[in-house]
């Protein structure tokens, strides 16, 4: 008789204690079906293949030169084709929706991966600059608007903040080699991120 | 006639792109109840004309920590050219309520319980693999359901209330 009770108590507690269980699959089902927002990002064939930098003459022939310790402004190999207009540029496509989209290089520009060992060398990533714009001709992007890169998504200086329709972007990019820089292959890694409208990247 | 022509050809002649990488939904809600485990799909579409590689990451945090009760399913896929939101690539992630956190004092590992709720807001990163990372994310926030006190304490009154009365009878 007692165990009887105990047992009646526990059931009311469970009973208590029972919720609504049903929410799991009816969320997944829902949230697919009824998102009407989406967007999609396009870069171009020069920006995936990499951003390389020459010297003068290098960026008529469209070839990668050594560049000389205390120049500045050296091009990126795509910044002027043929009609001297830049081939790096991205595509966004949104969609009843806002999206902000960032940039940034990993780490500095460095000789070994990764930045390490003892014979690394480093160029600060502040010498590399960039610039963006609407249109793509000889004077845009331009250098005169152009900003240092820094490491990280740099949140300060996003490519562009609130698109809410397509658009396109044209880039330019670049770098000046500290005097007594060594002579050395330097790397990074570039990185572009799209995130939903209102969020830092 | 001519002209028609040419227009048609335009349409439908894709254009070779670099990468391309959509996604879909993009700033969703969930609520986890105690013990249980909230599933959600994004959507990935690639409307150029080739195929892309993405790894896929899901990161999620309360106010200062990473929340690593997660997962994600699969961490890089194949994204095949010409798909739209219509024939999208789906991928799944998990997020757990086990109501009891693993947290480190130094070197001692300890459980802490969750209580009330807590507020966690996740990202989802699909990123290529070209040299220029492209990286597409979208946002998934909400809430932990943990121990409610005033729930407990309630219900264990009643608990005993009831005892006591069917002892009586």
């Amino acid at each position: 008789m007692n165990l009887n009770k105990i047992s009646v108590v526990f059931l009311i507690f469970l009973l208590l204690l029972r919720t609504n269980e049903s929410s799991d699959f009816v969320a997944i089902m829902n949230s697919s079906i009824s998102s009407t927002s989406f967007y999609y990002i396009q870069t171009s064939n020069k920006l995936s293949d990499g951003i390389f930098f020459t010297n003068s003459s290098g960026v008529l022939e469209k070839k990668q030169y050594p560049l000389q310790p205390g120049s500045s402004n050296n091009n990126a190999l795509w910044n002027y084709n043929t009609t001297f207009n830049t081939e790096y540029w991205i595509y966004a496509f949104v969609y009843n929706t806002e999206i902000s989209i960032c940039h940034g290089a990993v780490h500095h520009l460095c000789s070994n991966p990764n930045c390490v060992g003892p014979d690394n060398y480093i160029i600060d990533i502040s010498n590399v600059k960039w610039s963006k714009s609407f249109s793509n001709d000889v004077n845009n992007p331009s250098l005169q608007e152009a900003r240092p890169f820094s490491i990280g998504f740099d949140n300060q200086n996003k490519i562009i903040e609130g698109l809410n329709s397509e658009a396109t972007l044209y880039f330019r990019y670049w770098l000046d080699v500290p005097p007594g820089s060594s002579a050395s292959v330097y790397n990074t890694t570039y990185q572009i991120m799209a995130v939903v409208g209102g969020y830092d990247c | 006639m001519i002209v028609k022509y040419i227009l048609i050809l335009f349409i439908l002649i894709p254009i070779v792109y670099g990468s391309t990488i959509g996604i879909f939904p993009l700033n969703e809600t969930f609520v986890v109840k105690p013990f249980k485990t909230y599933n959600f799909a994004f959507y990935l579409f690639n409307p150029s004309n080739q195929d892309v590689k993405v790894n896929l990451y899901f990161q999620c945090k309360d106010q200062n920590n990473f929340y690593n009760y997660t997962e994600i399913y699969p961490k890089e896929v194949f994204v095949e050219a010409n798909t739209s939101i219509l024939n999208p690539k789906m991928v799944l992630v998990k997020i757990k309520n086990p109501l009891f956190i693993e947290k480190n004092y130094g070197k001692i590992k300890y459980f802490e319980p969750i209580f009330l709720e807590k507020d966690i807001r996740c990202r989802f990163f699909a990123k290529t693999e070209e040299k220029t990372s492209l990286i597409v994310t979208s946002e998934l926030n909400g809430k932990i359901i943990g121990i409610n006190p005033i729930k407990i304490t309630a219900l264990f009154l009643l608990m005993l209330f009831v005892f006591f009365f069917f002892k009586v009878i």
